[in-house]
């Protein structure tokens, strides 16, 4: 229902994207405050000042600084939706926008609807119904029907992907609810896996040419990760082609992010090097792997290295899982050291062989990430942050919809994912599957 | 039968047998009128309880103390777990029983109910004093006064049975409808609709060549759906599939003219969920085979009934069509298959606790409310009848919600957006599906039918006891973290990955490829676990992740949930409502602000302009928003 999502964190850009001399992002909701602190450094916390107040301080992220803004504090009541808000006050540049809408996210917040804000300013009674009348015909629609106009707004080859997406979710959940109600009727075979795959794959194409659109703008990050010492930074100079990092044999030489800044035909990349992912004691390589962990959630594209001369271990485990949810590539390194890389075809990867150090195919990892970030036909290069958000939410569901025990959870991960793709509600959604239902198949006793 | 009764029970189906068995161990004084004591407790279709969305509904009647689940036990002759490996929370129980033994056992227990008393008479009209229901007016025995009265006369409202164009009066075969009640609804200001449903012929199992067709066995062991059955359940009765074929089709098809169904002769709305065979074929003409069950109608009889062959076609066309299906050829019939269209009250004009909103304590449950299925029926006969009973009592009305039990989903859904074909419950139509299963429908609402006075207390006890043992054994498995050796010697017996950590049972257990009866090794103590136990904690465990994610959703629920709407609001006062979305709040009055969101027709507009004047209004009342 509509109304639960008066309780979200809504974050939105208040002024138009593009370059210009101040850029505003705001913030409301009942968590507000405290949400704002865990990106948020001033003199004072947000959470401890009083209403109507301006404070300076830094927008961070871990402990880089992001930009330097003002931030300007208003409590409920008297807020412009009468709840508590925030107003960041940025330089006015897309990236940095970007990236503050993105680390508001990360704690929590969700990106507002077109009129979230208006919409709730007459909620809590701010204002009166003819000043909100323009904004509350504009609210979603409560149907599947109803999505069509919705997305008649939407430009040109996203709206129809989307629409197409829609479509396939909800056959799929018709079959799939159809199964689990009917055991005794002679339905077709549940093929639910292979289909929610391909969708999976599509929706994260769409996605990626997102993230190609976005390198274009300002780069695609690329994060090299690895367990301490597999070679991560003689692999980012020879990148590079450059001696940026300090390489020594001494696990845990790099500390800090090192970012370097890779030209490719049809794009640019953004490469981080990192510490090496170990379970860390001392205080320093804690942060070190925290920020590493930081840099890898927030990458575009991650270079996985594995050291073929020790072979595959637990820890490396882990790394891969990060693929479930990023693109990437896993690379063997230091092959000049062995006869023959390990095979890992159980894991279903196939690692790119190559040496950093002798300089072995480190043109094919290059051409992968040309391949990342050249466009290609059909690519959607400007969505708003409402669709991206939107789409990122249905590649988690699918995903978690493949992942499941049993078929009664893939229903429920599927239905979800169809709420949020029309703003249907349960029952509106029940109806078009029961009608859909026993339009298509002959079921019943 | 003499004197003054608190409850009236009219009917003696499947909903009548739960209001007037609620009402009188309630302690109220309660009457049932049935217009046959013989056939208290019929099935009047297929002769089965259970099955998908139904079992949950049955589990719940159960859990509260109705008699539904331990009736099917009783007569159970076959018994079935559906969808076991899609997942406990479609998994659903089936009972074949016997129908003879049904009507047997359910007199039995309300004729051994204390308080109860039963009457055989046709009820003719309601009695009212002025805004309330006071009695009823019987052909034999004149007026009967009540404090309240439950109506639940099924199919009988008016019904109406045709077999091709033969019409007979009638809410059964040989048995006489009542058409007198439903001119007293519509005197007192009720909106009627018609229903169409529908039954095949039964045939005598002596002449089908059962050689033609593929055994349906029951499970071994047999499942039950009463948590208190003690007695062994056994599989006595065996079912047969067999399938219709083109020679079928040919032959409905060149009768269909003679279909009340399509020559416009039925105009009340048919069950899309239980079509009758000219429907399958008319509908999916592409399809050349449908299923067809053969089930026992019970082990003192021969006869059968062949499920899926639902049909009104005259009586010839009929026995051709049977001829024509696969070990069928010489079936005899013992009666006909036939459709029967009755009356139904819009259930938009109740409340939640199934009082109408025009006449004070008079409720309505079953068929009369535009459902389908014995479940259906039942799970409203209880709270029907508990309402009553509380009613008489001064206690304020007892209703269930759409995050508890399928029992508030199915009612909430008909009293908010009424229905436009016979109503089936499907697991599909509940929000919280993952949460609300059968096996945890006695952990979620027995202690609620204790607590109303309908489940004895040596009942809720048992319940008690295996809950108890649940979250112990819960805990424990939580707990215990076996050296991470003896863990992978399971793990590798799987072909899983080992582990380096210590995890604990609990984690090993939400692992999809393992069981609890796999951890036995690590814990010896499991093995010694009843085996209702065992089930309750593998489900527990294995939803955990998605139990706590659907607790969320509830809580969200209940923000809007929990905004009442005060009974005297006039909705014409609220500013920007619209004059339909206005008409349509007064016709169905929502008591919360959630149960507005459900109503079809009030958009997010008007139901964020009725929000804000909620909170504008009656600031305490709008508040829970957190």
């Amino acid at each position: 229902m509509h109304l639960d999502r008066l309780q979200d964190v809504i974050v939105a850009p208040a002024t138009p994207a593009g370059v210009s001399a101040v850029a505003m992002v705001r913030v409301c909701g009942p968590q507000t405050l405290r949400m704002c602190d865990q990106v948020f450094k001033g003199n004072k916390r947000l959470s401890d000042m009083q209403g109507h107040r301006l404070v300076n301080g830094l927008i961070l992220d871990g402990k880089q600084i992001v930009d330097e803004v003002i931030a300007a504090v208003y409590r409920a009541p008297h807020s412009y939706t009468t709840e508590d808000m925030v107003e960041f006050y940025l330089h006015g540049n897309p990236i940095i926008v970007d990236r503050v809408m993105d680390l508001l996210v990360d704690v929590g917040a969700r990106v507002a609807r077109p009129g979230e804000f208006t919409e709730r300013a007459y909620l809590h009674g701010r204002i009166d119904m003819t000043q909100a009348e323009a904004v509350l015909a504009a609210i979603e629609a409560k149907t599947i029907d109803g999505i069509h106009s919705a997305m008649a707004q939407l430009r040109g080859d996203l709206s129809v992907k989307i629409e197409d997406f829609v479509s396939r979710i909800k056959t799929l959940v018709t079959n799939l609810e159809a199964q689990l109600e009917f055991p005794e009727e002679d339905l077709p075979e549940d093929s639910s896996a292979p289909v929610i795959k391909e969708l999976l794959r599509e929706v994260e194409d769409v996605r990626a040419s997102f993230r190609r659109g976005r390198s274009l703008r300002q780069g695609l990050s690329v994060v090299l990760l690895g367990r301490p010492n597999v070679g991560k930074s003689t692999l980012f100079n020879a990148l590079l082609g450059e001696e940026r990092a300090i390489v020594t044999p001494v696990a845990g030489t790099t500390r800090d992010l090192v970012v370097g800044k890779m030209q490719l035909p049809g794009g640019q990349v953004r490469l981080f090097d990192t510490a090496g992912l170990a379970a860390a004691r001392a205080l320093p390589d804690k942060m070190a792997v925290r920020r590493a962990i930081g840099a890898a959630n927030r990458a575009d594209f991650l270079v996985i290295i594995l050291d073929a001369t020790s072979g595959f271990v637990a820890a490396d485990e882990e790394l891969l899982k990060l693929l479930q949810t990023k693109p990437g590539v896993v690379v063997w390194n230091k092959i000049d050291k062995v006869k023959k890389p390990p095979s890992l075809s159980e894991k279903s990867v196939k690692p790119l062989p190559l040496s950093a150090l002798k300089r072995t195919n480190i043109d094919l990892l290059a051409a992968r990430l040309t391949k990342e970030v050249s466009c290609k036909e059909g690519d959607v290069f400007f969505a708003n942050r409402y669709q991206e958000d939107q789409l990122k939410r249905l590649a988690q569901k699918l995903r978690s919809g493949l992942d499941v025990a049993y078929m009664d959870m893939r229903a429920k991960e599927l239905r979800e994912a169809l709420g949020l793709m029309t703003g249907a509600d349960h029952s509106t959604v029940t109806e078009k599957i029961l009608d859909d239902m026993f339009t298509r198949f002959c079921i019943g006793k | 039968m003499s004197g003054h009764y608190d409850v009236i029970v009219v009917g003696g189906g499947h909903a009548g047998i739960e209001a007037s068995h609620a009402a009188a161990r309630m302690g109220c004084r309660t009457l049932l009128i049935t217009l046959s004591v013989e056939r208290i407790g019929e099935m009047s279709c297929n002769p089965a309880i259970g099955g998908l969305g139904k079992s949950q509904l049955v589990r719940e009647i159960d859990a509260i103390g109705g008699l539904q689940g331990r009736l099917a036990d009783r007569c159970g002759i076959h018994f079935r777990r559906l969808n076991r490996s899609k997942g406990p929370a479609v998994q659903s129980t089936r009972i074949q029983c016997d129908k003879a033994l049904y009507r047997e056992f359910a007199r039995r227990v309300l004729e051994e109910t204390p308080e109860l008393a039963i009457w055989q008479d046709t009820v003719e009209g309601l009695y009212t004093e002025g805004e309330r229901v006071a009695g009823v007016d019987t052909r034999i025995a004149g007026r009967i006064r009540g404090n309240t009265v439950v109506l639940t006369p099924g199919t009988f409202l008016s019904g109406l049975l045709h077999i091709g164009s033969r019409s007979l009066d009638g809410g059964r075969l040989a048995d006489p409808s009542s058409q007198s009640l439903a001119k007293t609804l519509r005197v007192l200001g009720f909106k009627l609709g018609r229903f169409k449903t529908g039954t095949p012929p039964r045939i005598d199992g002596r002449t089908i060549n059962y050689e033609r067709m593929e055994p349906q066995p029951g499970e071994e062991p047999p499942p039950g759906i009463s948590f208190f059955t003690k007695r062994k359940l056994r599989n006595q009765g065996m079912c047969y599939l067999t399938h219709t074929n083109a020679t079928v089709h040919e032959i409905v098809r060149e009768n269909l003219d003679r279909s009340p169904l399509y020559s416009g002769k039925i105009t009340g709305t048919g069950v899309r969920y239980c079509p009758s065979i000219e429907d399958k074929i008319v509908k999916f003409a592409d399809k050349d085979s449908h299923r067809v069950f053969i089930e026992p109608e019970g082990l003192s009889t021969r006869e059968v009934y062949p499920n899926g062959l639902s049909t009104s076609l005259p009586l010839d066309a009929q026995i051709e069509m049977i001829h024509a299906v696969p070990g069928l050829e010489n079936a005899e019939f013992t009666r006909p298959g036939y459709a029967v269209e009755h009356d139904f009250v819009q259930p938009t004009q109740l409340f939640a606790w199934l009082e109408t909103k025009t006449v004070r304590d008079l409720f309505l449950a079953g068929q009369i409310n535009g459902t389908t299925g014995y479940e259906e029926a039942a799970a409203q006969g209880l709270i029907a009848g508990i309402n009553a009973a509380r009613r008489v009592k001064g206690i304020d009305p007892f209703t269930l919600g759409r995050d508890s039990a399928y029992i508030g989903v199915l009612i909430d859904d008909l009293v908010t957006k009424g229905t436009n074909e016979p109503y089936r419950m499907f697991t599909s139509r509940v929000e919280y599906r993952l949460l609300l299963r059968e096996d945890n429908a006695h952990a979620r609402l027995s202690g609620i039918g204790h607590r109303i006075g309908l489940l004895r207390s040596k009942d809720f006890h048992k319940v008690e006891a295996v809950e108890t043992a649940c979250s112990a054994t819960i805990d424990r498995l939580s707990r215990m973290r076996p050296a991470a050796a003896k863990t992978n010697q399971v793990l590798m017996s799987h072909e899983l990955a080992t582990t380096t950590e210590k995890l604990s049972l609990a984690d090993l257990v939400r692992r999809p490829q393992l069981k609890l009866d796999d951890l036995e090794t690590l814990d010896k103590a499991l093995g010694e676990l009843a085996p209702v136990v065992k089930e309750r904690v593998e489900i527990e465990i294995k939803y955990s992740g998605y139990i706590t994610r659907t607790l969320e959703e509830i809580k969200k629920f209940h923000r809007i949930e929990k905004v009442m709407i005060p009974e005297d609001i006039g909705f014409k006062e609220i500013p920007g409502l619209s004059n339909e979305v206005i008409e349509k709040l007064e016709t169905i009055r929502p008591a919360t602000l959630g149960q507005a969101s459900r109503i079809s027709g009030v958009t997010p507009v008007a139901l964020l302009a009725l929000f804000r004047y909620l909170k504008g209004s009656h600031p305490d009342e709008a508040k829970p928003v957190d």
